[in-house]
């Protein structure tokens, strides 16, 4: 027996809108087949056998969420009558290993998904600024970073499962779901004393603690949150910026600061630095 | 009588030696006014100075939220009880996540370490923020009461799950042991 189809160099795609293909197996066998699947990407790998009473089958319903290498193996009951003698046997088995590889949204689609899930306001260009929508490598794999994040929202801990890997759409409802954690954390903060707050500025807390502390400051005069003055932000970066109430930046602009400080700014700042990782400066970069 | 004599002499060296220990611990009554931390495997090593006298040096851990080579990027004394315990904070920068998930954040940890090594009692640790696990301190922070030795850390969003405006209170005892004082 062998396989009609696929051949084993064939790649099957998924469809940008997360949608997994029809991957159809035939063989030239007849009666029962009995179909053994197995996709495995990395350490990350499914299996499963189901029985068909013809000779195709297919995959794409029990790989959907699953891509990497799809090994199929087929096997139908041996005749009733054995083979003549000196034509050998009939082979009652064969298996085939296929692609399944991955397509990046559009950035309008991936936008349109993000508008159905809701308080997912400014996610969407935390997406943008950190991924630029990307969720496939040139080999259309799923990215992975250095330190096993995967995928568009670079997913490392709790630890993704395989379908958030190689399924963008689950993959950015784990983002969101660190990111509705902050959005709760922005509106303890707004909202305590009874204070009030904007729809913007709740975008702007939940954007600056995705990336570390708290973004407003109560004004006791004015009554109302504004930004922190003393924060000056280094615009040719995503995230750094200066205490100006610290001694050694106070009086100068921002590109003395960035002429003195940029040299060491491919580590994260030393112990004594005068320049600091700063949320306020990235919610300011992401949101403009 | 003299066996007596003598043993009433061991007797009386005995309770005069172990007076003399104890008056040796309760001595140093010296106040924490300062720490330093270093990096040391993974963990955290801090000596706890008054003035320019180390008062003990001590190693803590940290958790998976803190990278291993961070050392701390701040530590400060936030109170004592001269001769038993220090209560001090340690702050670190986040482990970043992807997406620049957390570069920007602290991890805190409130200490409270017995002044005097033993066996009995060891460093308690609280954490009190935390950028990976959403965890805020509230405008009132830490709080440190001499008059009747707590600590009160007032949460905006605390370590339990879905809870807002917590609050916890530590009662530190003679020996340094911390108990968490029912609300």
């Amino acid at each position: 027996m062998k396989f009609l189809k696929p051949k084993a160099t064939d790649v099957f795609s998924i469809g940008a809108a997360a949608d997994w293909p029809a991957i159809e197996f035939e063989t030239d066998g007849t009666g029962e087949h009995t179909w053994a699947w197995t996709v495995q990407w990395g350490a990350f790998k499914k299996t499963g056998t189901l029985k068909t009473a013809g000779n195709k089958w297919d995959a794409g319903p029990v790989i959907s969420g699953y891509g990497g290498t799809l090994t199929v193996v087929a096997t139908i009951a041996p005749p009733a009558t054995p083979a003549p003698k000196g034509t050998g046997a009939v082979p009652t088995t064969a298996m085939v290993a296929v692609k399944v590889t991955g397509t990046n949204p559009t950035s309008a689609v991936v936008d349109a998904y993000l508008a159905t899930k809701p308080d997912s306001t400014g996610f969407e260009k935390i997406i943008a600024q950190e991924a630029r929508y990307k969720h496939f490598n040139a080999k259309n794999e799923p990215i992975k970073s250095f330190d096993n994040g995967y995928g568009m929202c670079q997913l490392t801990t709790p630890t993704p499962t395989y379908e958030q890997i190689w399924n963008w759409k689950l993959n950015v409802d784990g983002g969101l779901k660190l990111f509705a954690q902050k959005r709760a954390s922005a509106l303890s903060y707004l909202t305590q004393s009874s204070r009030t707050y904007t729809t913007d500025q709740l975008t702007y807390e939940t954007v600056c603690r995705w990336n570390g502390g708290s973004y407003h400051v109560w004004d006791t005069t004015a009554l109302k949150w504004t930004r922190p003055s003393h924060i000056l932000c280094d615009s040719r970066t995503g995230n750094i910026g200066w205490d100006m109430n610290d001694a050694n930046n106070k009086g100068k602009t921002e590109a003395d600061l960035h002429k003195r400080d940029a040299t060491s700014y491919s580590k994260p700042p030393a112990s004594g630095a005068s320049w600091k990782y700063s949320g306020v400066c990235y919610a300011d970069h992401v949101l403009g | 009588m003299r066996i007596t004599c003598w043993g009433s002499l061991l007797l009386l060296s005995a309770v005069a030696c172990k007076d003399a220990s104890n008056r040796a611990a309760i001595v140093d009554t010296t106040h924490a006014t300062a720490v330093t931390g270093t990096v040391e495997n993974g963990k955290t090593r801090l000596e706890i100075r008054g003035g320019v006298k180390l008062l003990r040096t001590v190693v803590v851990d940290r958790d998976s939220t803190v990278p291993a080579f961070a050392v701390p990027s701040k530590a400060a004394v936030i109170g004592d009880i001269p001769g038993v315990a220090a209560i001090l904070v340690d702050t670190y920068a986040t482990r970043p996540g992807g997406m620049s998930y957390c570069q920007a954040g602290e991890e805190q940890f409130l200490r409270v370490i017995p002044l005097i090594e033993s066996q009995d009692v060891q460093t308690s640790t609280t954490k009190i923020a935390s950028c990976r696990e959403n965890i805020e301190l509230a405008a009132q922070g830490v709080e440190w009461r001499a008059d009747s030795s707590l600590v009160r850390i007032h949460w905006l969003t605390g370590p339990t799950p879905g809870a807002k405006g917590e609050t916890r209170t530590l009662r530190i005892g003679p020996n340094a042991a911390v108990e968490v004082v029912k609300p």
